[in-house]
């Protein structure tokens, strides 16, 4: 495996922040770590760049062990939540900066690398532009090229997309989605979006307290959660008991009927447009249901109607 | 009318912005003013270059070398023990941290006295220890006092621009491939420049003006701030003294300028400010900053001690003989009374700028007029001017009518009221900038009135600042000399001063009471007021 995360653990302040992290990723992959604030994802990203150090447990790169090392003597490579572009430097300085310690590369191929990776960011011609005369989506485009044009075999990335209002994000979430498919560049990515995670990744790690409750595809995370607490983190879900025994049920996935299923009163309906959400009560509590908006004109409060769940069992 | 945003008329603005800012115009403004007509204004130019002329350069040569060397000194243990605190957070960081606050709140000269009694001609150290006859006085002196005193202001200054920094900036460094001390110099360096420039030019102006240290181990060694001195309380020479002092003034523009430049620096990001820093120190910057650390803090140790055997015992060859033979002394009315009249004026001054500083950073905040920025400007100045000039523009400025001060104790108590002003708005502003501006819309928006929502809204949310700011101007006034020694009159003798004149005359014990007195009182006063920011915050916390 190209990157291997072995065992790792890590104590702060006596307090476990990290329980045994295993994850692997395959070369060319796209892996996110995706969970709540505070599960300990970022900490696993600063242990694997070298920010911080390990309690134990070991991180694995192209198959050889690279905890021991300084972040300095890692392949990696990250782009912070707020880009930590240096303000006293312009757009090629940034860029050249990790190039200067790469032996191999001589001063007078800078220009072109440089050129080159602003290109693969759609950055031509900005390499004199100061950094404070930047938008946020062009400094987040300048991070990535910095990173990038160091070549690193492993590019982490955290919470990147978070600083940028609806409408950049989602336009920066697809341009760097294909700057990562064209250059097949092995990425661990971590947030706390589900959306993002869903639309990005190969596959997902999703975390809680220091523990990765599952790792899978996004479909099956989707469509196979293991527990109730992935079922309700990777979509809107309702989780209920049903003979003693645990359920989930997706709210779109629910029918309701002429006759048949179960009975439902309905107490709540809010309007979203192409879809309406119903709030309706059951003997296992309360129940969302996501039906079409046209379909739900004949449906009044109080109105007692038929519903099959489709539920499937959880742990 | 509103002109320029504010209906100047309304009473609450009257009391509230119009009458400090007439303060500032006249307790600021004023005395600059008649202190550089006095010595631009009324000569012909050729008047001022023949005194200019008089002045013998070795003295403004003097004067740029101690400057220049102290301020490089202070600045390189201060970056060492900056890096200390911020990076190495832990048991020893908090001692430190702790007893650099301990050598902020202590009198100016306790690290001259220290000096004389340890390694003076009679030295503890020098003669009694190693029996060496060697000449204390002179440049080395000078600069070595002038380090030691400066080092805790220099590096609370350093810190706070080094918490502004953006710490992933250097993880990003060293994730592209940049060693510690790379990063160090190449990233983390340039984003503090401008705080250790300000920092610098501060000590520098501090430095350059204070004629203290050099009187009293200077020997030969002659400043202008010294002349300055020298000239006005001995010759009553005014026109001379205020060329020498004009001199002085030029780079505490340049201070200004940065100190101006860096307060305004208003960053955001991932802040070392918020958090517990993730770097740690390493290799030669670890070890020569150790280095430095150890040695400073080593000499503090003994000069602290130094003043502690020097108020209770004589030196002899043979050892100490304790006896309280300067305590008593410092007990009687003579020398006791300017000591309380300090702790007076100290109060009095801490509570007005303090009330002042606050209404003036909320127009300044809150209705960001022209004329606002006009009164903040004036009132940073006199905190970077040196001290004995606006000493001097108070003389000159309040020593006619229409308003005669000289010789009373308002003069004294306004000049170091506005001296702090400056510091008390700054640490109101740092809070309020952090307050929503609508807040006060809403509390006047449910009925209440600008006064009442000033009081009751504001002023609660400013509370740690509001003490922060009464605990620094109590402080300056319990130790400043530099500013009042020509306004007290023989009437109204204040601590300080009492204690500089007993070194000048030689009267090491009774002085050396007088320190440990006033570290006592600030002391006492600094702890009270940590207790209680501590339980506003505790209380803050809670509620949070």
């Amino acid at each position: 495996m190209f990157v291997r995360i072995d065992k790792l653990n890590k104590e702060f302040d006596k307090k476990e922040i990290l329980k045994g992290i295993d994850f692997e990723i395959e070369k060319g992959q796209w892996f996110t770590l995706l969970g709540p604030s505070g599960c300990g994802k970022t900490t696993t990203l600063n242990i694997i760049a070298g920010f911080i150090n390990e309690t134990s447990g070991n991180v694995y790169i192209d198959g050889n062990v690279i905890n021991e090392k300084p972040p300095e003597k890692r392949p990696t490579a990250t782009v912070f939540q707020n880009y930590a572009l240096f303000p006293h430097m312009n757009v090629k300085q940034n860029i050249s900066y990790g190039l200067k310690f790469k032996k191999e590369v001589k001063k007078k191929d800078y220009k072109e690398k440089i050129e080159k990776v602003l290109k693969v960011v759609n950055l031509e011609g900005f390499e004199n532009r100061e950094i404070n005369t930047l938008s946020g989506g062009q400094k987040q485009r300048v991070a990535l090229a910095r990173a990038l044009v160091t070549e690193p075999k492993l590019l982490l990335l955290d919470e990147p997309f978070s600083n940028l209002d609806a409408k950049l994000r989602q336009k920066m979430r697809k341009e760097v989605k294909q700057i990562q498919q064209k250059l097949g560049i092995t990425t661990l990515f971590v947030t706390h979006d589900r959306e993002e995670a869903l639309s990005l990744s190969d596959k997902i790690g999703v975390m809680k307290e220091g523990i990765i409750h599952q790792i899978d595809t996004p479909k099956q995370l989707y469509d196979n959660p293991k527990d109730g607490f992935i079922a309700k983190f990777i979509g809107n879900c309702n989780v209920f008991l049903k003979n003693n025994k645990k359920y989930y049920a997706r709210p779109e996935n629910i029918e309701i009927a002429d006759k048949g299923g179960e009975k439902a009163v309905l107490i709540q309906k809010n309007y979203m447009g192409k879809k309406t959400q119903l709030e309706v009560k059951m003997t296992y509590g309360t129940i969302l249901i996501d039906v079409d908006s046209i379909k739900c004109d004949k449906y009044n409060i109080g109105d007692t109607i038929n519903v099959f769940l489709h539920e499937k069992s959880i742990s | 009318m509103p002109l320029l945003g504010i209906h100047f008329l309304s009473l609450e603005n009257i009391l509230l912005f119009v009458l400090p800012s007439l303060c500032v115009l006249l307790f600021i403004l004023y005395p600059i003013i008649s202190v550089l007509q006095y010595g631009l204004g009324q000569s012909s130019f050729k008047e001022i270059f023949d005194i200019y002329n008089k002045i013998p350069k070795t003295w403004i040569i003097n004067t740029v070398k101690v400057g220049t060397l102290s301020t490089l000194f202070t600045t390189v243990i201060a970056v060492a023990i900056a890096n200390y605190l911020i990076f190495e957070k832990g048991k020893w960081s908090k001692v430190l941290n702790r007893f650099l606050l301990l050598t902020m709140i202590s009198p100016p000269f306790v690290s001259s006295l220290a000096y004389i009694m340890l390694y003076g001609k009679r030295g503890l150290i020098t003669f009694h220890l190693f029996n060496i006859n060697w000449n204390p006085y002179g440049i080395q002196g000078i600069v070595l006092m002038q380090t030691l005193s400066h080092v805790a202001l220099c590096t609370f200054m350093i810190k706070s621009a080094m918490e502004n920094f953006d710490e992933s900036q250097f993880w990003v460094s060293r994730d592209l491939g940049g060693s510690f001390s790379y990063s160090y110099f190449k990233i983390i360096f340039p984003n503090i420049k401008s705080g250790i420039l300000a920092a610098m030019s501060i000590i520098f102006v501090q430095c350059i003006s204070d004629f203290g240290t050099p009187i009293i181990i200077g020997g030969n060694f002659k400043v202008l701030a010294t002349e300055a001195y020298l000239s006005i309380v001995g010759k009553g020479d005014l026109k001379s003294a205020t060329v020498m002092l004009l001199l002085l003034v030029i780079p505490s523009i340049m201070a200004y300028y940065f100190y101006r430049k860096e307060m305004d620096n208003y960053k955001t990001g991932d802040l070392i400010r918020n958090k517990k820093s993730s770097i740690k120190l390493h290799g030669i910057i670890k070890w020569v900053g150790s280095f430095l650390i150890v040695t400073y803090t080593i000499i503090m140790v003994f000069q602290y001690a130094a003043i502690f055997v020097s108020a209770f015992g004589r030196i002899y060859s043979g050892g100490i003989i304790w006896n309280l033979d300067y305590i008593k002394e410092f007990f009687t009315q003579n020398k006791f009374t300017p000591f309380i009249r300090s702790i007076k004026y100290a109060f009095i001054v801490g509570a007005i700028s303090t009330l002042l500083g606050f209404l003036l950073s909320y127009y300044i905040e809150f209705k960001n007029t022209k004329i606002c920025k006009g009164i903040d400007f004036l009132a940073v100045l006199p905190y970077v001017l040196p001290g004995p000039f606006f000493g001097l523009a108070y003389i000159l400025g309040f020593n006619h009518k229409p308003i005669f001060l000289l010789g009373t104790a308002s003069i004294v108590v306004l000049n170091c009221i506005f001296r702090q002003l400056g510091i008390s708005m700054r640490a109101n502003a740092s809070v309020m900038k952090q307050i929503p501006k609508n807040i006060e819309l809403a509390a006047r928006d449910l009925g209440g009135s600008r006064i009442r929502s000033l009081f009751e809204v504001i002023l609660p949310l400013c509370d740690t600042a509001l003490l922060a700011s009464f605990i620094n101007s109590f402080t300056a006034t319990m130790t400043t000399v530099g500013a009042i020694i020509f306004l007290i009159s023989p009437k109204a003798k204040v601590a300080t001063t009492e204690m500089f004149n007993a070194l000048r005359d030689g009267e090491y014990g009774l002085a050396a009471v007088y320190g440990l007195m006033i570290i006592c009182v600030t002391l006492f006063v600094n702890l009270f007021a940590a207790f209680i920011q501590k339980r506003l915050r505790d209380k803050k916390e809670k509620a949070a």
